[in-house]
C-alpha cells in the first residue's frame, strides 16, 4: 500500500520526528512511503531521511524561505487566498494547537489541502492534533485517515481536547503509545478497540554499542524545557554529587531552558558534575557511555530515551509518573521507579544503583531483554495487520503499489 | 570471519586490550582511515590471553588522526574489527595521564560500529578535575588536578600560578601547591576587575601551572571524551568592585577545552 506520514515540521529534531523516520524506515521495506511536512524551516532534514521514503515540504518559512523564493512577496500576492486559507484552518485548528505549534501556515494549510486532493496514499498518518484534525475534515472518502497520538490527551488543552471530541470520530482509526492513553481516549471518544490501537515507538535496527556499565555517567535526555523538571533532576543528583563526587549527570537536549537551566547548575554548585550536553545525533552512542538513565519528567507520553537506553543495555530510574515510564520499566527488572514527583526518592534510587554495580549490571542486561518488545520488525508488523483491518472495515481495497524500501 | 569485540580499551602502556571471545587465527593490523586498499600497518607482538587480545601500540608510527583496526586472517583478507565498546573508560584516564608521552591514542567506536584508533599529539598540560568558584565575599577561584604527560616534577620549589591576560600584557602570579602530581591553587579574581580594560568587551585570562623547573602548562580538561566543554560546562559568576566600575569574572573552558576567565563589565552580555 502508499503510506503518507503529515508531521507539522519534518525537518527539526524532535520525538515525533524521529520516531515517524523510523516507523516510516520501516513501512518503506514493503509498501511506498512518503512523509509530508507542512513546513521546512531549512534545506536538509535534521535527521537523514530513510532511504526509498519521499519527502514533501509543503511551504518554505523562515532561512528556508529565502531560498526557496517564496518570502514575503509571494505571501503578500496571495493576500486574500491566504487569508482564506488562514480562516479555514482556523475553523478546523483550534488556537491553542497553532499557538503551540507554528506550522500551520496559511500556506501549509492549503499546500495539505491540495495534497490531499491529488494524492495516491491509500493511508495518511496524522501525527499531532492540528494535522489529525486536518485529515478528519479533509481526507477524501478513498484515503484512510489515520490520527497518531504522540504525547497524550491530558496533555492538550480543554479547547483542543473539545475539537478532538468532535472531529476524530471521522477518523479512520488512532493511535496512542500507552495503554492509559488508550484508555483517556475511549472514554473521551467512546471508541472501539479495533478503532483505537496501542502502539509503542518502534526502535530500529541498528548495530547499537553497549554500556560497559563502569562510566560514572548518569544520562539523561529530553528537550530543555519544563515537562522535563530537570531542577528536580539537579535536587535529586545532588545527593549522588555530594556523596560520589566523581559522578556526573550528562543531560542531553537542547530549547530555550538552557539559560535557564544553565543558572540552576551554577547556582547548586554542580558547575563540576553537571553537564549540559546540548543535541546529539548519536543518542544511542551517548547513552552508552553512561550507566544509568534518569527521568524526572511530570509527564512522559512515551519515554523513548528509556527504551533507547534499553537498547544499549543501560538500567533507568524514574518517576512512576504518567503514563509511558509505568507501561516500560519494570521496577527491580529493568530499572527503579519511585514515587511520582518524590525527589528525594528520585536521588536515594539513584544513589542506590551508584552504589551497587552488581544491581545496575543485572538490570542492564534486563533492560537489553526488554528493548525487544520495541524492535521495529514487531512494531511495523502490528502496524501492517491494523492498516490492514481498519481499511478492511472501512470497506477501502488498498492499490497495488511500488515498494519505496531498498 | 568478522571480529566483535565487546570490551576495548587501551591502557597507559598503549596496550589495546579486544575482548573478542574466540577471534580463530589471524593478525592485527592498522590501516589509515578512509584508504580502502592503503598499505597495511601489521601490530606486532600480539598476545592472546583467554577470550582477549591485547596489542602494544606503543612505537607504531601513527599520524595525527583516525586509523581502522583490521583483523587479517589466514588468507590474507583484512576485514574490520566491529566493537559494541564506545571505548569511553573515564576511570582507565586517571593512569594514562600520569606517563609521560607525545602522542595520545582513544579506541573510539564510529557509528556503524567500526573501532577506530584515534591518534593525536600532545603537549604535557595541568589537567583540570576540579574548579571552586569563590564562596560568598570571597575573590578566588580554587582548582585542583594533576599533571598529565609530564615527567614526575622536581621535589625542590613550588609551582606557580601564572594568569596571563589574552592579546595583552597583564601577568599575574600566585603560588600553587604540587603534592606528587597533584596541584591546587588559587586563582585571585582581584587583578581582572583591576586591570579590566573596557573598551574590550571581552577580557580573558589564560592560566598555566609553572613547575619549579621552569616549565609552563596550561591548565586544560582533555581526560574524558567531551569534545567541546565551553557551553557544556559552566560555573557562576563574580562580581567584583575593587577597579571602580563593576566586572563580571568568571572561569569559563575555551573552544580548545583550556581553562581561562572571562571578564565583562557588569551588566554585558556574558
Amino acid at each position: 500500500m502508499k503510506i503518507a506520514f503529515v508531521i507539522a515540521n519534518a525537518y527539526g529534531l524532535g520525538g515525533t520526528v524521529r520516531t515517524v523516520y523510523n516507523l516510516a524506515e520501516g513501512l518503506a521495506r514493503r509498501h511506498e512511503v512518503e512523509i509530508v511536512s507542512l513546513v521546512r524551516h531549512k534545506d536538509e532534514p535534521f535527521f537523514s531521511v530513510p532511504d526509498g521514503v519521499r519527502m514533501r515540504p509543503l511551504h518554505a518559512i523562515g532561512a528556508a524561505a529565502g531560498k526557496a523564493g517564496d518570502r514575503g512577496g509571494a505571501e503578500e500576492r496571495g493576500g486574500l487566498a491566504q487569508a482564506w486559507w488562514d480562516r479555514r484552518a482556523r475553523s478546523v485548528v483550534p488556537e491553542a494547537e497553532r499557538e503551540r505549534n507554528k506550522s500551520f501556515t496559511p500556506r501549509a494549510v492549503h499546500g495539505l489541502r491540495r495534497y490531499l486532493a491529488g494524492t495516491g496514499a491509500d493511508v495518511v498518518v496524522g501525527t499531532r492534533p492540528g494535522v489529525n484534525l486536518l485529515l478528519s475534515a479533509w481526507a477524501p472518502d478513498r484515503v484512510l485517515a489515520i490520527g497518531q497520538e504522540h504525547i497524550n490527551l491530558g496533555e492538550h488543552t480543554p479547547q483542543v481536547r473539545q475539537a478532538i471530541a468532535r472531529r476524530y470520530p471521522r477518523l479512520g482509526g488512532m493511535t496512542v503509545l500507552t495503554s492509559a492513553d488508550r484508555t483517556a481516549y475511549r472514554d473521551l471518544l467512546g471508541a472501539d478497540d479495533g478503532w483505537l490501537e496501542v502502539m509503542p515507538n518502534p526502535l530500529p535496527p541498528r548495530r547499537l554499542p553497549r554500556s560497559t556499565l563502569d562510566n560514572p555517567i548518569i544520562a539523561a535526555a529530553g528537550r530543555l524545557s519544563p515537562i522535563k523538571q530537570y531542577p528536580k533532576l539537579l535536587d535529586a543528583f545532588s545527593r549522588v554529587a555530594r556523596e560520589h563526587p566523581e559522578w556526573r549527570l550528562r543531560i542531553y537536549g537542547g530549547g530555550d531552558g538552557e539559560k535557564k537551566l544553565r543558572k540552576q547548575i551554577a547556582d547548586r554548585g554542580l558547575s563540576n558534575q553537571v553537564h549540559l550536553m546540548g543535541r546529539t545525533k548519536d543518542i544511542t552512542g551517548e547513552l552508552a557511555k553512561a550507566s544509568l538513565l534518569a527521568v524526572s519528567s511530570r509527564v512522559e507520553g512515551f519515554g523513548m530515551t528509556i527504551i533507547e537506553a534499553f537498547s544499549v543495555g543501560v538500567p533507568a530510574v524514574s518517576f512512576d509518573c504518567p503514563y509511558g515510564p509505568r507501561e516500560i520499566i519494570d521496577h527491580e527488572g529493568d530499572g527503579l521507579l519511585v514515587p511520582d514527583q518524590d525527589t528525594e526518592a528520585l536521588g536515594e534510587a539513584l544513589l542506590r544503583l551508584v552504589e551497587d554495580r552488581e544491581a545496575r549490571e543485572r538490570m542492564g542486561g534486563r533492560a537489553l531483554v526488554s528493548a525487544e518488545r520495541y524492535a521495529l520488525d514487531g512494531i511495523v508488523e502490528r502496524w501492517e495487520a491494523f492498516l490492514e483491518r481498519r481499511l478492511a472495515e472501512s470497506g477501502r481495497r488498498p492499490r497495488p503499489h511500488a515498494v519505496s524500501g531498498p | 570471519m568478522d571480529v566483535q569485540a565487546d570490551l576495548t580499551r587501551i591502557d597507559a602502556a598503549d596496550v589495546l586490550e579486544l575482548r573478542v571471545g574466540d577471534a580463530g587465527g589471524g593478525a592485527l593490523a592498522l590501516r589509515r582511515h578512509g584508504q580502502s586498499d592503503g598499505g597495511l600497518l601489521p601490530v606486532e607482538r600480539v598476545v592472546r590471553a583467554g577470550g582477549s587480545l591485547k596489542a602494544p601500540l606503543e612505537g607504531l608510527p601513527l599520524d595525527d588522526g583516525e586509523w581502522d583496526v583490521l583483523w587479517v586472517d589466514g588468507d590474507g583478507r583484512a576485514v574490520p574489527v566491529d566493537t559494541t565498546d564506545t571505548g569511553v573508560h573515564l576511570s582507565d584516564r586517571a593512569a594514562y595521564l600520569r606517563r609521560p608521552r607525545r602522542r595520545e591514542l582513544r579506541a573510539v567506536r564510529d557509528a556503524e560500529g567500526r573501532l577506530l584508533l584515534r591518534a593525536t599529539t600532545v603537549e604535557p598540560y595541568a589537567e583540570v578535575d576540579w574548579v571552586e568558584p569563590p564562596s560568598p565575599g570571597g575573590d578566588t577561584v580554587a582548582v585542583r588536578g594533576v599533571l598529565a604527560y609530564t615527567p614526575d616534577p622536581e621535589r625542590e620549589g613550588a609551582p606557580t600560578l601564572v594568569a596571563r591576560q589574552r592579546g595583552l600584557d597583564g601577568v599575574v602570579e600566585a603560588p600553587a601547591d604540587l603534592d606528587g602530581r597533584a596541584f591546587s591553587c588559587a586563582v585571585p579574581l582581584e587583578p581582572a576587575a583591576l586591570l579590566f580594560r573596557p573598551e574590550r568587551p571581552h577580557n580573558e585570562w589564560d592560566l598555566w601551572l609553572r613547575l619549579p623547573g621552569g616549565a609552563e602548562l596550561r591548565l586544560a580538561a582533555h581526560a574524558d571524551d567531551i569534545a567541546d566543554k565551553k557551553r557544556k560546562i559552566v560555573f557562576p559568576p563574580t562580581v567584583l568592585t575593587g577597579g571602580g566600575a563593576p566586572v563580571r569574572v568568571r572561569p569559563y573552558f575555551t573552544a580548545k577545552n583550556e581553562l581561562s576567565l572571562l571578564a565583562v563589565a557588569d551588566g554585558g552580555t556574558k
